[in-house]
């Protein structure tokens, strides 16, 4: 069964962190990518760029318009996914797990259909 | 994950938007920095037990308020203009929630923004305003506000001080802005965050840590004010252009200090990512059809990171956008620049021709005289290129310019005498 694990938090809040910080944040993703793939379960990750760059595309009756934005009002954005390949939802909470907590939040969503990954 | 870089990453993170809403209840630069610093030490204590909370924001602004409103009570001779709007944001059921969603109302971008040109106060010096923006809403201690500007503590103390007093006689004068006052405030605002930019990325003192942190803080204002207006097109512009110089950075100086031409840099040290997001938002601010100045300059920092090598620069492109850029702040220095990719598209000639009615205006300007030299130096005229060199040499160069002058002299004499 393929599973996303979706990273949520505040956007640039990890840069802030001190730079020892930082590198054990990103060491433990580096792991948790480097276990998954010994595993033959690593199906992708994905980190966005921030949500200045986003754009989105409207249908307004008139025609597609395209927008910017999408203008998120709340503090807490999306800032990249995981697509892992596990038998069971246990085992990709295993793997949320494995990432840093407090400054991001996971949810893990079974995922439904996905193509032209690797 | 160890607790306390999170929990100052939060409150640094926090603090524009709560001390926004802490000055506008308050009406008080001060006060609103005290209830911030007691809500941040409640905060690292409560939250050691409760792990942070879903928006610290909002809980940050709801500790500070409550500690407001006591001190308040305890002294009477505190009397905000506004306590009624604050009370009435924290009064009902859940106050947390409330005052989360008054942060996301329109309303309260304006009271980011009145914050951030308070410290753009027009009696202010520059290096005042910047210092300003630094204490109160980046949150930097005197000390290193003080290394950042190479004075003593006790000096930079003073001078904050001073810009508080003046920064407070506007505070309460600045209520809800008419789209006009809007505009202005944003256009000084953004003015004075590419100043904190340039400050942090020009200036030749300082130390490379504290000046690598001003562009840092300067990049997340820029994002701060683009979050809450997010359709301006030059807040766009100015956030690329930060992005895209900064970008740079590490290719800028070389080994011995000397500072690398934009031509000689190793392109395998500039930071992807930056240049990414820069050129991105470049293409989002263009495509809204509101040109300005500051989107053109990062238009054209987007050209120059575009090219794997110097040879692949776009240079037609650089020359219509400076052209553009000559319509929408035309100046001397633009002409200048202008100039240069005019070299690179039609010869040195074409380029020298253009300098001409610059030479009384930039007769004091090193840069100037160094771009001639290349030109006159490229078209065979080494005498008169020689003759720039020293013109550029009398415009008080660093010592690092004076010895790359001094180099390219020598080297042109040896050239002359074969």
């Amino acid at each position: 069964m393929l599973f996303t694990i979706l990273i949520y938090g505040a956007e640039g809040l990890a840069d802030r962190l001190p730079a020892t910080e930082r590198e054990a944040l990103l060491d433990k993703h580096r792991a948790l990518q480097a276990r998954l793939q010994a595993e033959g379960k690593f199906r992708g990750a994905v980190q966005l760029m921030p949500p200045s760059t986003a754009m989105k595309v409207q249908d307004k009756g008139s025609g597609l318009r395209v927008l910017d934005g999408p203008y998120a009002e709340s503090k807490e954005q999306i800032l990249g996914f995981y697509l892992v390949e596990c038998d069971t939802m246990e085992e990709a909470l295993e793997a949320a797990k494995a990432l840093p907590q407090g400054v991001a939040q996971m949810e893990v969503r079974a995922v439904n259909w996905a193509g032209g990954l690797q | 994950m160890d607790g306390a870089g999170l929990t100052s990453a939060i409150f640094a993170d926090s603090r524009p938007r709560a001390l926004a809403v802490l000055v506008r209840s308050f009406r008080n630069l001060d006060v609103a920095e005290e209830l911030y610093q007691e809500a941040c030490l409640r905060a690292a204590e409560h939250w050691r037990g409760t792990g942070v909370p879903r928006d610290p924001t909002a809980w940050l602004i709801t500790v500070a308020h409550n500690a407001g409103f006591d001190r308040i009570r305890r002294d009477r001779r505190l009397s905000p203009v506004d306590v009624g709007t604050a009370l009435d944001a924290l009064s009902g059921g859940d106050a947390q929630a409330e005052i989360a969603e008054a942060i996301d109302r329109t309303e309260y971008r304006d009271d980011v923004l009145r914050l951030l040109f308070m410290c753009c106060h027009p009696q202010l010096k520059v290096h005042e305003q910047l210092a300003l923006a630094l204490k109160v809403i980046v949150g930097f201690s005197v000390e290193e506000i003080a290394r950042a500007f190479v004075v003593t503590p006790d000096t930079m103390q003073r001078r904050l001080s001073r810009a508080k007093a003046r920064a407070a006689g506007i505070a309460s004068k600045l209520d809800t802005p008419s789209l006009a006052e809007r505009a202005e405030r944003l256009s000084a605002v953004q003015t004075m965050i590419y100043l904190l930019f340039n400050e942090g990325y020009t200036a030749a003192s300082g130390s490379e840590h504290i000046r690598h942190a001003l562009c840092e803080e300067a990049i997340r204002l820029a994002r701060l004010l683009l979050e809450l207006f997010p359709g301006q097109a030059e807040l766009m512009g100015l956030l690329a252009l930060c992005l895209l110089q900064h970008a740079r950075t590490g290719a800028r100086i070389d080994g011995e200090g000397r500072l690398v031409s934009l031509e000689d840099q190793d392109r395998s040290l500039w930071d992807r990512d930056r240049i990414v997001e820069g050129r991105v938002l470049v293409e989002k601010a263009l495509m809204k059809g509101r040109p300005g100045p500051l989107q053109v300059q990062a238009a054209i920092a987007a050209v120059h990171c575009a090219a794997e090598r110097a040879e692949d620069t776009d240079w037609p492109e650089i020359e219509r956008l400076y052209g553009a850029l000559e319509l929408l702040a035309p100046g001397p220095v633009v002409t200048l620049n202008r100039a240069v990719a005019i070299g690179k598209v039609r010869g040195p000639e074409a380029a020298l021709a253009t300098l001409i009615p610059l030479a009384e205006e930039l007769d004091r300007y090193r840069p100037y005289h160094s771009v001639r030299a290349a030109l006159l130096e490229e078209s065979g005229k080494i005498e008169a290129a020689i003759a720039a060199l020293k013109a550029a040499l009398s415009c008080e160069p660093t010592r690092q310019e004076s010895a790359y002058l001094r180099e390219n002299i020598a080297a042109l004499e040896t050239l002359r005498a074969t």
